[in-house]
């Protein structure tokens, strides 16, 4: 019952827009909560939806640079709405399978930082010159069976799996999902973190 | 390597898949490779976070939050994070333009700097200088010295007279002495929270965060929001106590009328502490306790009531709060209480209902007047780049503050006018009227922000109109002179936050173009002047005014730009100015130690092993240095002397302008999220635009029913001085309190500004945007 007005009260507000996104998409793949077929889920929990080609949703084209929180990908949402589908401890089997966990702590205050986007886009104010920092590329590996180093800084994105795991984006998906101790293997690099001395 | 390119947008493919603008990617070699971190405070609010920038190949490519910072601890709301994307707007201003024929025209830096040494050559007693809460703390101090040592005129005055004056003017008529007691420590063991029309999850939301954050491990905040519109800080409140504009005068008398009858109030604290006064004025006249508690009879929650429309059972709820001794309760206000034709009076009778409740000077336990810029209390209120003020809390009235500043800058006796200057909206006036020949405007956008557009800032464009910007604006299309500006780290700078943090960043990247830093226009101006034979620019010894030496004692020749972009001048302009914040112990702390850490709260004071330490909490034995032993709590500039603060009676009156058949209507304006002021750095972030691309104005779901309007529909909006008419937004952020409509006001396309009153605080000089009669149609 919690879970139906979770959804319920996400769904209502939903822009047109999103709405025919998600039918286009298809039962099978966009089904929300307990919508997949038992043998579905058995099959592979990790089955994703590539939401990038659906929603344009790559990690670099919406935010404004490498670390930059993105923007909401989708209207209508209140404060208190967020964590229903994008808290960490979410069980990802039960809801619909492209929404991603947060990547940091719990903060409360949602849409401080991630702004809510006009639909249709806005017609530019005044063209940006902005360049932003880039991917940091592939960390390094000591040999072709080493894990390879987290080229990144980490402090915002503790929780590896929103980028990396199953509901991550494609071209960064984890090929062993199941481990869930991601640092003890990928070291981070110190040039990455500004934090360090 | 897979490396894919980081592609640019100025709009958001995925929405519309409009995709424009440059698509040039910035690629990162390996990780960390050639990009350098360094920390600054962010560019934009009085929270001042502590921003880690990320610089490439000359150019700022990202921004982080800072862990280290206390203010923030790495957090940093939508603004911050793109303070470096808005320093690349494609129409930065890249060169000098003056008007010529109508038309403004690329100069040389060496004519703009001319023409307008020859316009104060002739004009020096009539050329204003109009500021910012935005100006660095080197930016104010220059400023004010050019024009009260230099010009000796006291014309100077910063947009943040608009913003936080009533709360200085209540802060000394309170306590005799500026800025406040607590910090954001405070925030952190607070259980009661007070919101005083303050929408802090907007306007400072990595505080509001840091209170709200709390409650997710457990702890218990209870939080009371007193306003005329639910926002985003209501979701979060645990009581809305809804009031009719400008009864907040009532309600804070109704809070002391209930702890007086209830005998709850904290009789040793006030008997230690307090003094009772009475008046209209900022002196006002003695009055006894039992005085006081018969002005209060008129605030009984029946009679608070009928003025406020909140209910008295509510009313006992908070005053009940007050009473118990075991709570700590932090009030916040900002702009609700500040821009208020009453301004100074209600921030009076905050501080009354936390001096009778004792609910100050202990850990949680305050009143905290919320900063809206950046060094709002840095610059203006610590430098004193107000009409009346001098540097350290000293005023032009008095001999012997001017005599002390004379002295410090080697000044002939008598330079400085002891006649305070126009205050901001009465230096608009002059300007439209022709009292004032022409202004020098740095990081403010008055054609924008002035209240009453239409009468209080016309005209502009007949005067000698100097504005140093960035981008273009409402204000630079008037200008005779139009100087591109350094933004941010593309100079060195010191801000001064909320919480009396001295924060200091270096200069990171280069300036475009010939854009240059605002300390170094008013040197180069100073200096022509001085070549001119002005005898204002020069000091006793016969010296230029700025005369800056090195360490071999050698003159800087700072006037020219290839010598002072080689030097730090900020850190010599500083540490010129820092001695003269010890009369009023304001002490804050040495450049280089601001260097090395992540700011420092004044006073500041060495230990015995050298170490500087902060203050945390001003007035509070243990804590600030200059508290008398044995006190507890000192008010040491208390006006009426012992220590003491005063307890003020200070009445409802109505607004000046109230909704009447003609203008049924509130107007209340302010700010969003997303924008800073009047958007013009913020609008020219892609993420930050499409966000919130517009201005609208929000009605209450009934009213917009009754008028038969719904999101979308364009609205006009009339009042006695304009009009304008712009999208309804109805059930959208906020909501509105039946009879009142909300605009924000940073779209420079519709400028509610030209319906706005300007009517001031008589004391503060600050006027309302929050307040005035509209009738609303829909168009
Ligand atoms: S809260 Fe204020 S200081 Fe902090 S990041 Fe936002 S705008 Fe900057």
């Amino acid at each position: 019952m919690v879970k139906v007005t979770a959804v319920l009260r996400i769904a209502a507000p939903l822009s047109f827009a999103l709405l025919a996104i998600w039918s286009k998409m298809g039962a099978d793949e966009s089904g929300v909560a307990g919508s997949q077929s038992p043998e579905a889920e058995a099959d592979s929990p990790f089955v994703t939806v590539e939401r990038e080609a659906q929603l344009g949703d790559s990690i670099t084209s919406s935010r404004s640079f490498l670390y930059a929180p993105p923007p909401m990908p989708h209207t209508g949402m209140k404060q208190d709405d967020c964590l229903n589908c994008h808290a960490p401890e979410y069980d990802i089997k039960k809801r619909w399978r492209a929404i991603r966990p947060i990547s940091h702590q719990l903060y409360s205050q949602c849409l401080q930082c991630h702004v809510e986007q006009s639909r249709p886009a806005a017609v530019p104010f005044v063209l940006s010159d902005f360049l932003a920092l880039d991917l940091p590329g592939k960390g390094s590996r000591n040999n072709e069976y080493a894990p390879p180093t987290v080229p990144h800084k980490v402090f915002m994105r503790e929780n590896c799996l929103s980028c990396h795991g199953a509901t991550g984006y494609s071209d960064y998906r984890t090929s062993h999902p199941e481990r869930s101790q991601c640092l003890q293997c990928h070291a981070p690099e110190a040039s990455a973190d500004y934090t360090r001395p | 390597m897979n490396r894919r390119s980081f592609l640019l947008k100025t709009a958001l493919s995925f929405a519309a898949g409009i995709a424009s603008g440059s698509t040039k990617g910035l690629s990162l070699g390996q990780p960390g490779d050639g990009l350098a971190w360094q920390k600054a405070p962010c560019r934009f609010c009085g929270t001042g976070c502590g921003v880690m920038v990320g610089v490439k190949d000359g150019r700022v490519v990202a921004v982080q939050g800072d862990l280290e910072n206390p203010v923030n601890k790495g957090l940093l709301c939508a603004k911050g994070y793109h303070a470096g994307a808005a320093m690349y707007g494609r129409d930065r201003l890249r060169y000098p333009l003056i008007r010529k024929g109508g038309k403004l025209v690329r100069a040389s830096w060496d004519e703009a700097v001319d023409a307008i040494a020859r316009h104060i050559l002739k004009n020096d007693d009539t050329f204003a200088i109009y500021g910012s809460g935005q100006w660095t703390i080197p930016e104010g101090y220059t400023a004010m010295k050019f024009l009260k040592g230099g010009c000796g005129s006291n014309h100077l005055d910063p947009n943040a007279r608009l913003c936080m004056a009533s709360a200085v003017v209540g802060m000394l008529t309170t306590y005799g002495v500026d800025e406040p007691s607590g910090c954001y420590d405070d925030f952190d063991v607070c259980d009661t929270v007070v919101l005083w029309g303050n929408n802090m999850a907007e306007m400072h939301p990595v505080l509001w965060s840091r209170i709200v954050d709390r409650r997710a491990k457990g702890e218990r905040v209870e939080i009371f929001d007193l306003g005329v519109r639910r926002t985003r800080t209501t979701e979060s409140a645990d009581h809305y106590l809804e009031f009719n504009p400008h009864s907040d005068l009532a309600i804070a008398n109704g809070l002391c009328y209930l702890l007086v009858k209830w005998e709850a109030y904290d009789k040793g604290w006030v008997e230690r502490h307090c003094s009772f006064r009475q008046g209209e004025d900022g002196a006002g006249k003695p009055m006894t306790f039992a005085e006081y508690v018969s002005f209060l009879e008129d605030y009984t929650p029946e009679k608070v009531e009928a003025i406020s429309g909140v209910p008295a059972a509510k009313l006992e709820l908070l005053a009940r709060r007050f009473a118990d001794k075991s709570r700590k309760i932090l009030s916040f206000w900002c702009m609700g209480l500040n821009q208020h034709t009453r301004g100074t009076w209600v921030n009076n009778l905050v501080y009354n209902v936390h001096f009778l409740s004792g609910q100050f000077g202990a850990p949680g336990k305050t009143a905290f007047s919320l900063t809206g810029q950046p060094s709002a209390c840095g610059t203006c209120r610590e430098v004193g780049t107000l009409a009346h003020a001098l540097p350290g809390g000293r005023v032009v009235m008095k001999d012997s503050h001017r005599a002390d500043i004379e002295r410090a800058w080697k000044l002939p006796k008598g330079r400085i006018s002891s006649k305070p200057g126009h205050h901001a909206v009465s230096m608009f006036q002059a300007l439209q009227k022709g009292d004032l020949s022409g202004a020098w405007v740095q990081v403010t956008n008055p054609a924008h922000t002035m209240p009453n557009l239409n009468e209080v800032a016309g005209n502009l464009e007949k005067r000698f109109l100097v504005v140093s910007d960035i981008y273009p604006t409402a204000t630079t299309k008037l200008a005779s002179v139009v100087l591109p500006s350094a933004m941010w780290v593309e100079k060195n700078g010191v801000f001064g936050n909320s919480e009396r943090r001295t924060q200091q960043w270096y200069k990171m990247v280069e300036p475009p173009g010939e854009a240059r830093d605002d300390v170094w226009q008013m040197l180069a101006v100073a200096r022509r002047l001085y070549d001119l034979g002005y005898k204002g620019m020069t000091n006793v010894d016969g010296e230029f005014l700025f005369t800056f030496r090195d360490e071999n004692g050698e003159s800087i020749e700072a006037w020219k730009w290839e010598e002072y972009r080689k030097r730090n001048v900020d850190r010599i302009l500083y540490e010129e100015y820092r001695p003269l914040t010890h009369m009023k112990r304001k002490n804050v702390a040495p450049y280089d130690e601001l260097a090395a850490t992540r700011g420092l709260r004044w006073p500041v004071a060495q230990d015995e092993r050298g170490q500087w330490r902060e203050t945390k909490r001003r007035f509070v034995e243990g804590e600030d240095p200059f508290v008398k032993e044995g006190s507890q709590i000192d008010f040491y500039w208390g006006p009426d002397g012992g220590g003491k603060a005063r307890i003020w009676a200070r009445p409802y009156k109505p607004a000046p302008e109230e909704p009447d058949d003609e203008y049924p209507f509130w107007l209340s304006t302010g700010r969003v999220l997303e924008h800073w002021h009047s958007g013009t750095m913020t609008r020219r972030v892609p993420q930050l635009h499409s966000a919130m691309p517009k201005a609208y104005v929000e009605l209450n779901p009934k009213d917009a029913a009754t008028l038969n309007i719904s999101t979308g529909d364009r609205v006009r909006l009339v009042s006695r001085r304009g009009e304008l008419t712009l999208p309804a937004w109805v059930n959208g952020r906020s909501l509105p309190k039946a009879g009142l409509v909300f605009v924000p006001f940073f779209d420079e396309d519709l400028l509610i500004n030209k319906v706005t009153l300007h009517e001031y605080d008589a004391l503060s000089k600050e006027p309302d945007y929050k307040k005035c009669a509209v009738r609303v149609e829909k168009a």
